[in-house]
């Protein structure tokens, strides 16, 4: 189990983390989401022994994340969100040598390798972004560990690899694994998560169920009309007008079966749904951080 | 001593061409010194040059044609070494912890403590394949075409080299720890070192800069010195002491510092 209370890094005034605080239980998945230099990064550094807390505290299973970090590593796979491997490493090489670092699996290595299909004799520098990912990802998951660390893990990967390593994490998930898991990619989180967290300039915005989160959030979408005529008609009943094009927002499955009913009163040239549900309650928060 | 090992393999390609690169340069130039003596015309260029300058390399003109040693000392170890030294040591301790390579290990159940002992370790053991296989290479020239060196100067001024490596090694290891930004590390780095070595040769130029010694670690390592028969205790001692004080600061730096990588 992850716990991390009051934790605060000060950088300067404004930059770093301030009274960060949240727990992922066993069994669960947390999102942990925020604009680039939000500070999900430095709260996961923490994690990892790499920096020492101003105040608050970092725990992996009881475990102090500074003070006993060597505990805390042995218990943690642990997925960079720069994967900065020697670059004239092969792939092999890597995996090897993560073999001689860590407590790992045969079997899982195996299963890693057979689903993160790459070029292993391949050095490190001849490598793309995706295929160092994806031995990132095997690394990481080579061991056998109660708790995972993931940054930005779908970061570089193609659609097809996105979603086995979607199908993995829900695998350790169910396993009892607790994960944590930073990310930009909103369907990831939305398939994956638990719970979920927004952290901007360096403090908690708001940490919810997900399932709260997907109750509360709105969803967009853009209805094309005939002509002009037709769109102001509509807008004058529900949304905003653009031209031809209809724009409504609706949160509740009420709100959304009133649509359609009205929609059936109409002459509908077309019907699109908008950003995921997720993505726009967040995008709002990032807007604002902008 | 995994640890060790992984990062010996990871850093032995350079290392041993750093090593067995200056190690033929020396075999070869002591080859074909004895054909260089019979010519004369080193020494005659030697002579032909102003004794300034050859101050400046730590030159002198009556023995840099004795013996090949005598040679290298203002050749090979006056300038070449000094500037190989800074390379080496940069690259060797400086750079994983600036590219964030180093993050590979910083995942694994390791200490911060451990990661610097294994780092001070490939420190030691490249130093020992630098400076010995440059001697090694010299001793076999020697058997091979009857040099007349002096094994005995040849090994103390290779432990005098492999010391001031040891320090440069570890003192750019401190400096890198210092900085979050690789760019500033690697300036930082590169321009203490170049002072050092521009304060050097600068103290050749004429007695009222001889000061200027006392602010380079490599006035620790004063070859031609050394061969016209100088103690070189003293400087061991220093170099070694040196070695003690920052590698203590690495350990004390290193497991307190903030990593950003």
């Amino acid at each position: 189990m992850i716990q991390i209370e009051k934790l605060t890094k000060r950088f300067d005034q404004t930059h770093g983390i301030f009274d960060v605080s949240f727990r992922v239980e066993p069994g669960t998945v947390f999102g942990f989401i925020g604009p680039n230099g939000a500070g999900k990064s430095t709260t996961i550094r923490h994690l990892m022994g790499l920096l020492h807390a101003d105040s608050g505290k970092a725990t992996v299973m009881g475990h102090d994340c500074w003070k006993e970090t060597e505990t805390v590593k042995a218990l943690v796979g642990y997925l960079p969100g720069e994967i900065n491997y020697p670059q004239d490493m092969t792939g092999e090489e890597v995996i090897r040598l993560t073999r001689r670092l860590h407590v790992t699996s045969a079997e899982r290595e195996r299963q890693l390798l057979d689903v993160f299909a790459f070029d292993t004799g391949l050095k490190v520098r001849k490598m793309s972004k995706g295929m160092k990912q994806k031995l990132a990802i095997v690394t990481c998951f080579m061991k056998d560990v109660p708790v995972y660390v993931l940054d930005e893990p779908t970061s570089g990967l193609d659609p097809l690899m996105q979603e086995r390593l979607v199908d993995w994490v829900l695998a350790e998930k169910a396993a009892g694994k607790a994960i944590l898991m930073s990310s930009h990619h909103f369907p990831e989180m939305e398939k994956t998560c638990d719970r979920a967290a927004l952290i901007r300039d360096g403090r908690m915005i708001i940490e919810e169920e997900m399932a709260e989160l997907k109750r509360r959030s709105k969803k967009t979408y853009r209805i094309g009309m005939k002509d002009e005529a037709a769109a102001i008609k509509l807008s004058e009943q529900i949304g905003t007008r653009e031209q031809t094009f209809v724009t409504v927002s609706l949160s509740t499955s009420e709100e959304l079966n009133g649509l359609i009913e009205l929609l059936a009163r109409h002459d509908i040239a077309s019907l699109t749904s908008g950003t995921d549900e997720l993505e726009h309650m967040f995008m709002q928060y990032y807007g604002e951080a902008t | 001593m995994v640890l060790v090992s992984s990062l010996f393999k990871q850093n032995r390609g350079w290392i041993l061409g750093y090593a067995l690169g200056t190690s033929v340069y020396l075999f070869f130039l002591a080859a074909i010194f004895p054909s260089i003596q019979e010519t004369g015309l080193i020494e005659g260029k030697l002579d032909s040059l102003p004794p300034e300058l050859l101050d400046v390399f730590k030159i002198d003109p009556n023995l840099a044609m004795d013996n090949v040693i005598n040679l290298l000392a203002g050749n090979y170890y006056g300038l070449i070494f000094y500037v190989l030294a800074i390379l080496f040591a940069s690259r060797l301790m400086a750079k994983p912890v600036d590219s964030g390579e180093v993050m590979l290990y910083m995942a694994a159940p390791i200490s911060r403590s451990g990661y610097v002992t294994a780092s001070i370790a490939l420190l030691v053991i490249a130093t020992v394949l630098f400076v010995g296989l440059n001697g090694l290479s010299l001793m076999l020239a020697n058997v091979l075409f009857y040099l007349n060196i002096d094994s005995g100067l040849l090994w103390t001024l290779q432990l005098n080299a492999g010391l001031i490596l040891l320090v440069l090694g570890s003192l750019a290891y401190v400096l890198a720890s210092l900085f979050d930004d690789s760019t500033r590390s690697y300036m930082v780095t590169g321009g203490i070192f170049s002072i050092f070595l521009i304060a050097n040769i600068f103290s050749g130029f004429s007695d009222q800069l001889d000061w200027l010694r006392n602010l380079s670690i490599f006035s620790l390592f004063d070859a031609n010195a050394l061969i016209q028969g100088d103690s070189v205790w003293l400087s061991l001692f220093w170099l070694t002491a040196l070695n003690v004080l920052i590698i203590v600061s690495c350990y004390g730096w290193f497991t307190r510092k903030d990593l950003t990588i």
